[in-house]
């Protein structure tokens, strides 16, 4: 005898909620192929870029992994160079730049008004750029040789093809000239979306804080990666065709750096302000509070990215050929309009009511990392500490400080923030504290204490180290912080499998219940062109204006 | 409008003086000149200027008129709903990124494959711009 048991009743679906889906099921990745809508080609950019971030992330535990102790266990010193050059390149160019253009792509458009991006198709050529640019670079792993192993700054004479002979070394070279080209095109289309695409109402002192650094750092963009992209293309000209751009015998070592660290050290700020844009977002929802001083993190945004362009040569210090006062200056001034910041996302959490909620929890570790490595730069920027401290291990800790604390903390703030907005569906909040534990207290156990490893002398990208030098303790305690901050990513990636099975949709426009910018006034995923309707905008919180009209700026309500 | 316009100016502005305050300092100092910060600041305050200019062109032409963008007191129905036309999808794009990326695959292991690609890259070149000319989103 057969059992039947009856159909389960399908889940009523929450209103407003589409239930229809166009398409069959297998043509998703033929739309992702041809796709010109800024929030899938966003969401290819997140899955892309995380992929990197997680096989950059095995690198780097194979790097902790060999300076366990002292002797040469596990890899050669060839593969050690080219797993800390691939670890970096990875890290900055495929993965924490991409995310820029993959938290833009998503939201920018919609915190404007806009129905997409200026550019779409584009849009969509600066991806395949960065896909097939990366693709290029990563695969010189596959070559004989091996990838790039002259470290993610290339200096000259050593990335010439005398120093690095190699195919993968020259694919790392022209992939990234490439993947610096999609860049470049995003950030054109950003700027362009931003000057003409806002909603009426939508003035340039009305845009959430997030779309600002986005505008402010797709300037950066322009500015600086042109200089990449051709002493790139330069260098692989000297490397592919003999000519002698960067010849030492003609100054071409000291030329490179400059070109470089003109591009590299605004590639920070680049990596960083549409960072400090997302904590800017989460903050007020969680304190329920307005930010603190729109005006002053605009202005302060703005002098972060001038000072930014007046500072490169404090990578050079050592150099001795570059001018020390000027650059120790303008290094140390840059500080003032970051405290700002800070002062800023302070202010909005004072005496607010604050929820601790996963994006909050994640954007006060951000604070709290970012803080720490922004007083360690101070440290650096000044001449005759940095001769000292240059090349060592204080430097690595102060340079993963100041990058894992603002695009790790915030990409994942952000990752908890929006996934309703995304997907429909809210991350488990257990689950995401656990996660945020777990990661906090693996960084700061693998990197705090490699402050002092470089302060005793530790030098930064050698293999191994003696017994006698007296930090193998604390490259033991380094690499243990690393296997916690590794497993930190199994609660993550068992929560965004949990949710896209079993969390029911949030069927709102604005899960929080405080959301203030403009996405919050759309469903959750928004629809093909982002809005059936958007409402009123007369303050930076148009959402939360909608919702709480008795809070909104008088005459919100007015004809 | 007028915003953008005096944020790319007063940029202009920071750049020129670092234009002029760098090198000079470079020279007081008595170190040789260093061309790349000189060149590459210069033409970054170059650049602003061509954005900010061309920005206070077009507001020129408003002729004191706000767009609704930049009116404080406007409602979602006094813009313009033309925003031009769009293509609802395009293989162009990963075509022409996939050219691309032939293109510099060939240039670093061998310069037969940099041959090939030039002209798949014209070809989705021509493609890319002759879209919206023919085929199915003729216009």
């Amino acid at each position: 005898m057969t059992t039947t048991a009856p159909r389960p009743a399908a889940a009523a679906t929450p209103e407003g909620v589409s239930t229809v889906k166009a398409g069959r099921q297998g043509s998703v990745f033929l739309d992702y192929l041809t796709t010109t809508n800024h929030k899938t080609i966003g969401y290819m950019y997140f899955v892309t870029s995380f992929a990197y971030f997680l096989i950059a992330g095995v690198m780097a535990l194979i790097i902790r992994a060999q300076l366990f102790q002292p002797g040469m266990d596990l890899v050669t010193k060839e593969q050690y160079n080219q797993l800390f050059t691939m670890h970096g390149t990875l890290m900055l160019l495929m993965f924490a730049t991409p995310l820029f253009a993959a938290f833009a792509n998503v939201l920018m458009p919609i915190q404007i008004g806009a129905p997409d991006v200026a550019f779409p198709r584009l849009n969509a050529l600066a991806f395949w750029f960065y896909f097939f640019g990366s693709a290029v670079a990563t695969a010189g792993f596959l070559t004989p040789q091996g990838a790039a192993s002259f470290g993610w700054f290339a200096y000259a004479p050593l990335s010439s093809a005398t120093y690095t002979p190699g195919v993968g070394a020259n694919m790392w070279v022209f992939g990234l000239g490439l993947s610096g080209f999609g860049t470049i095109m995003g950030a054109v289309n950003f700027i362009t979306t931003i000057i003409t695409m806002r909603a009426p109402g939508m003035t340039m002192w009305r845009m959430s804080i997030f779309s600002w650094n986005t505008l402010i750092t797709s300037l950066l963009v322009v500015m600086v990666f042109p200089v990449f992209a051709a002493a790139a293309l330069s260098l692989g000209s000297d490397r592919v065709f003999g000519s002698h751009v960067f010849d030492a015998a003609t100054g071409g070592a000291i030329l490179w750096q400059h070109l470089f660290w003109f591009f590299g050290h605004p590639e920070v700020y680049i990596i960083a302000l549409p960072f400090f844009g997302i904590i800017s977002e989460i903050i007020p929802v969680f304190a329920r509070k307005p930010i603190f001083g729109y005006k002053t993190l605009v202005f302060a945004t703005i002098a972060i990215a001038a000072l930014s362009m007046t500072v490169w040569a404090h990578h050079m210090y050592v150099t001795g050929s570059v001018l020390l006062p000027f650059f120790a200056l303008m290094t140390m001034l840059i500080a003032v309009p970051t405290g700002v910041k800070i002062f800023n996302w302070i202010g909005t959490m004072w005496r607010g009511s604050i929820t601790f909620d996963t994006p909050l929890v994640f954007a006060l570790g951000f604070l709290v990392s970012f803080v720490f490595g922004g007083l360690t730069g101070v440290i650096l920027a000044s001449p005759p500490l940095d001769f000292n401290l240059s090349d060592s291990y204080f430097v690595v800790a102060h340079f993963h400080y100041v990058v894992f604390g603002t695009v790790v903390f915030a990409m994942f703030a952000g990752f908890y923030f929006w996934w309703p907005k995304f997907t429909g569906r809210k991350l488990r909040e257990d689950l995401g504290h656990l996660h945020f534990w777990l990661l906090f207290v693996g960084f700061h156990m693998t990197f705090l204490i490699q402050h002092w490893a470089g302060v005793m002398g530790m030098p930064r990208r050698y293999a191994t180290y003696l017994q006698e030098d007296g930090f193998t303790w604390m490259n033991q305690l380094s690499t243990v912080g690393s296997i916690v901050l590794a497993f930190s990513m199994i609660p993550f990636l068992f929560n965004v499998w949990w949710t896209q099975r079993n969390a029911p949709l949030v069927g709102v426009n604005d899960p929080w219940g405080y959301g203030r910018s403009l996405e919050w006034a759309t469903s959750s995923p928004p629809p093909r062109h982002n809005f059936t309707s958007i409402p009123r905008i007369r303050s930076e919180s148009p959402a939360f204006d909608q919702n709480h009209p008795e809070l909104a700026p008088r005459g919100y309500l007015e004809k | 409008m007028v915003l953008n316009v005096k944020v790319y100016l007063w940029l202009a502005v920071f750049f020129l003086f670092f234009a002029i305050v760098y090198p000079t300092w470079v020279f007081v100092d008595g170190h040789p000149v260093e061309w790349v910060g000189t060149i590459g600041i210069a033409l970054t305050m170059v650049m602003f200027l061509l954005l900010g200019g061309f920005l206070m062109l077009n507001l020129r032409r408003q002729n004191g008129g706000v767009l609704p963008e930049d009116n404080d007191f406007a409602d979602i129905d006094d813009g313009d709903t033309d925003m031009g036309y769009y293509l609802p999808w395009s293989w162009w794009p990963f075509f022409a990124g996939a050219a691309g990326g032939i293109a510099m695959l060939g240039m670093s292991v061998g310069i037969w494959l940099a041959l090939f690609s030039l002209g798949l890259v014209l070809i989705t070149f021509i493609g890319w711009f002759y879209e919206p000319v023919r085929g199915a989103y003729r216009r």
